[in-house]
């Protein structure tokens, strides 16, 4: 999944480069959707907090 | 009768409405939001060069909350990057606002655990990316400069553009070396960890 995110990531950036804005927002925001969640399954259990 | 009235409430929205703006003080807007992006961008640019440096001198994969810090900067990066190619505008200050709030909350509980690492600055500039984001976001809703075209790209705006391209494939690369298509090991937190830390 980590690989998918910088996949996606290095993508929106290339789009963003060409000023294609629509699908840079869309890549953007499923990329940081991703993120999000692997920070919420895997990233804070990892990092001993509780909540 | 009902004409009359909605004639007068226009009038007076434009009597308190703000006077229309004088095009310096646009320019001016225009000036400072791009240097605030090239400033941050070049800022990300230098810290994420940084932690790949002390990754390889350490000879050490940076932990999977590293990666998404990284991760979280360089999307602060696409917010900016795309400031810079199509102008800039509320929505863009805001992707930028959103991801530096994500990268701060990965970086905070990190930052007190590991303060002999990189993790304090990422955290400082995830929280100045999300200040000043916030910053120009006001100032693009007071003077809004989206009207104009965007600037073509100059030498600057090309070498943070593959400066950031570059490394972003050098953490990809980083990854899939690190995790491949399964789950990222968490022995690397460990491993990760600072001598003396």
């Amino acid at each position: 999944m980590m690989v998918l995110i910088f996949v996606l990531l290095l993508v929106s950036m290339l789009t963003a480069w060409l000023g294609r804005r629509r699908l840079t927002v869309s890549l953007f925001l499923i990329t940081l959707l991703m993120a999000a969640l692997w920070f919420w399954h895997q990233g804070i259990p990892a990092s001993g907090l509780r909540l | 009768m009902k004409k009359v009235k909605l004639h007068h409430r226009i009038n007076l929205l434009r009597q308190l409405a703000p006077p229309e703006e004088a095009p310096p003080r646009r320019a001016r807007a225009r000036q400072l939001s791009h240097a605030v992006t090239v400033l941050l961008l070049a800022g990300i640019a230098a810290l994420l060069a940084a932690a790949l440096a002390v990754q390889f001198a350490r000879r050490a994969p940076p932990c999977p909350q590293c990666l998404l810090e990284r991760a979280g900067l360089l999307l602060v990066g696409v917010g900016l990057l795309l400031n810079l190619r199509t102008g800039p505008r509320p929505v863009h200050y805001a992707l930028v606002l959103l991801a530096a709030a994500f990268s701060a909350c990965v970086a905070l509980p990190h930052a007190g655990a590991y303060a002999a690492s990189l993790d304090p600055w990422m955290l400082a500039t995830a929280l100045g990316a999300g200040v000043l984001a916030a910053t120009m976001l006001g100032f693009e809703l007071r003077y809004p400069t989206r009207a104009a075209a965007a600037r073509p790209a100059g030498t600057t705006t090309r070498a943070l553009f593959v400066l950031l391209a570059a490394l972003a494939v050098a953490n990809l690369a980083s990854v899939t070396v690190e995790c491949g298509l399964s789950r990222c090991p968490t022995g690397a937190v460990a491993r990760y960890r600072p001598p003396g830390a």
